[in-house]
């Protein structure tokens, strides 16, 4: 399988061998020029990520989210707010998507801690069916008792807004319009080992922001320019403004559809999605500087080192394992002392 | 029944906007998925008159149909569109055979043979968009609209068709059935879903002797309940029906499904529904 990787964090190149889809590396069409502008973009000296523990779904999001939001200073007030969960497909007792408990959760403990409003938006990045997956997931159940209203992120209207980072090529990108209309967007994936990126998390959970009316199923856009290049503009351009990571069962191995269930018990919480996005990458063995998109975020987009991520709640050390992951992506595993 | 499909139209009635036609969802710009599949839904009323008007000055380049908010065409909302009008006897102010033209010129992009699936990359169909990768969803719709053009002479091209079943055949699931787009993937089968299996079989109803178009119309009468969506349920019934397979049980799941499909207002979702459950309907749209 071609691999990718990066030269300096100047330009990633892109994968495209991916479900038949690409076929030969390429260099971005931004290589040639920086693909990104440093003064627009500020790297915190220090982020905070917490790790709460919930053992299993039977948990009070409401109330764990709550205190990550009271521990990490995070505040919305007055915010309108849109949760972006991943959910990809349904399969009956898989890890797949954000577990619909963890989002409601969320949105109360948001709209305790003051927001003005909160809607749920997803776009999945192959199934078109968004009522079959809401309803199959028990989303819609949850979203319903708790009057949260949902947007469908492939087919809202779009406005075309420009890229603030050049790794795809792309001058602009179509994106929802109540995506742009918030002001306070929380990128909410499942924590799931990714056959092609190594890791899918907040970062990766982005792709489902892209509207396929727009540019088809499975996003084919973003998959030909490079997913790690994907991933850094998205993130570049959406700037979402806290991660909230369902890691209480997660996905290991085959992901992020055929993987394995794995049970961790947390749930990961961040301002900095690079810092919370590197901190589950080490809880799973897997070396964040070695994960390509996580490697040139940690330039420009936020913190990837230890040594400036600020550690909330529980320890690192609590939740530390080994994903299985697929033998090509082993060269990326953390080397544990 | 009569009071579903009443509440079905009423509703789509009432996310009609000012230009003739369907945003998504209430209160969203016009689109043009949503808007050819409520043309069929609301064809002979004057929604549907309403509906006919927009399709017919739809805005299009190079005879490619596209969203008003811009960008380029999707080839699959394309074939949506042309079968719409086949089926209403629209034609667009740009003539129709350039529409029929355009989407003929357009191909998903040619590929090596794939080294992590068993599927055949060179094959070229339809794309959703430009300059990428032929799926099973666009090419079902395009192969079907152009199936539907052919007796009209407006100069549909056999060697287009041809290309394009052998794609779907090439494309289907072990078991019968189609994924969105391959059948494995490092080395691991997909499982097929409903909608598309339902989409695929309508354009392949010319080769129901086929063994993959039998298993694939097997798989789909086990398991067409199985997707609960307005959507995916519609879709099952028009197959079903089409291919004179048993429809009873999901005709009762879509109108069960119907209260969920008609609060989550996805328009495209709705006229499918309300097309697939109408008594008057002999599917005629979809049926070659």
């Amino acid at each position: 399988m071609p691999r990718s990787h990066s030269d300096g964090g100047r330009c990633v190149l892109a994968r495209r061998d991916f479900l038949g889809a690409m076929a030969v590396p390429f260099v971005a069409a931004a290589c040639g020029r920086p693909p990104y502008d440093p003064a627009l973009f500020h790297r915190p000296s220090m982020s905070a990520v917490g790790l709460f523990p919930a053992d299993d779904y039977a948990a009070d999001f409401a109330e764990i989210i709550g205190r990550g939001l009271r521990e990490l200073g995070i505040d919305v007030r007055g915010r309108h707010v849109l949760l972006k969960p991943n959910m990809v497909e349904y399969e009956s007792n898989t890890a797949i998507n954000t577990h619909p408990l963890v989002v409601a959760g969320a949105a109360l403990a948001l709209r305790s801690a003051g927001a003005a409003d909160v809607v749920v938006g997803e776009g999945p990045g192959h199934r078109r069916d968004i009522e079959y997956l809401v309803t199959q997931t028990g989303l819609y159940d949850h979203l319903r008792e708790n009057r949260i209203r949902f947007v469908d992120l492939n087919h809202d209207d779009v406005r075309y807004v420009p890229l603030r980072s050049r790794f795809t090529g792309l001058e602009t990108i179509a994106l929802s319009s109540e995506l742009l209309q918030a002001d306070f967007i929380v990128t909410m994936p499942k924590l799931k080992t990714h056959h092609w990126a190594g890791m899918t998390a907040s970062m990766k959970n982005l792709f489902g922001t892209v509207p396929g009316a727009v540019y088809g199923w499975p996003k084919n856009i973003l998959h030909m320019k490079g997913i790690e290049n994907s991933i850094l503009d998205l993130n570049a351009t959406i700037g979402p403004n806290l991660a909230i990571v369902d890691a209480v069962t997660a996905m290991e191995g085959d992901g992020p559809i055929m993987g394995n269930p794995r049970h961790v018990g947390f749930i990961a919480m961040g301002a900095d999605v690079v810092s919370v996005d590197a901190t589950c990458a080490r809880i799973i063995g897997l070396d964040p500087a070695k994960l390509p998109y996580l490697a040139t975020a940690g330039k420009f987009l936020g913190n990837l080192d230890v040594g400036r991520i600020q550690q909330r709640g529980e320890p690192v050390s609590r939740y530390a394992t080994m994903f299985d992951v697929p033998d090509h992506l082993k060269t990326f595993r953390l080397k544990r002392t | 029944m009569t009071t579903d499909i009443h509440h079905l139209a009423e509703s789509l009635r009432r996310g009609q906007n000012a230009d003739g036609g369907w945003g998504y969802f209430p209160g969203k710009a016009s689109r043009l998925e949503p808007t050819a599949f409520a043309a069929l839904a609301l064809a002979g009323t004057a929604n549907g008159a309403a509906a006919a008007a927009a399709l017919h000055q739809w805005p299009s380049t190079d005879g490619l149909l596209l969203e008003r908010a811009g960008g380029g065409p999707n080839y699959g909302f394309h074939g949506v569109a042309l079968l719409a009008m086949r089926a209403c006897g629209i034609e667009h102010v740009a003539g129709t055979a350039s529409l029929v033209g355009a989407l003929q010129r357009v191909k998903g992009v040619r590929l090596e043979r794939s080294t992590t699936g068993s599927q055949d990359n060179t094959l070229q169909a339809w794309s959703w968009i430009p300059q990428t990768f032929s799926w099973v969803e666009p090419t079902a719709w395009c192969l079907l609209s152009l199936k539907k053009w052919v007796p009209t002479n407006r100069g549909v091209d056999p060697a287009r068709l041809d290309e394009a079943e052998r794609l779907l055949i090439n494309r289907s699931c072990r078991a019968g059935g189609w994924n969105y787009g391959n059948a494995d993937v490092l080395g691991k089968d997909l499982r097929p879903y409903v909608p598309t299996t339902a989409i695929a079989l309508l354009a392949l109803q010319h080769r129901r002797d086929h063994p993959v178009v039998e298993r694939s119309l097997d798989y789909l009468e086990e398991h067409a309940t199985s997707e609960r969506s307005g959507t995916a349920l519609a879709l099952a019934l028009l197959a079903l029906r089409t291919y004179g397979r048993r429809d009873n049980a999901v005709r009762s799941a879509l109108i069960e499904q119907l209260p969920v499909t008609m609060a989550l207002q996805n328009h495209a979702a709705v006229a499918l529904a309300a097309y697939a459950l109408s008594s008057e309907q002999t599917y005629a749209a979809f049926t070659l």
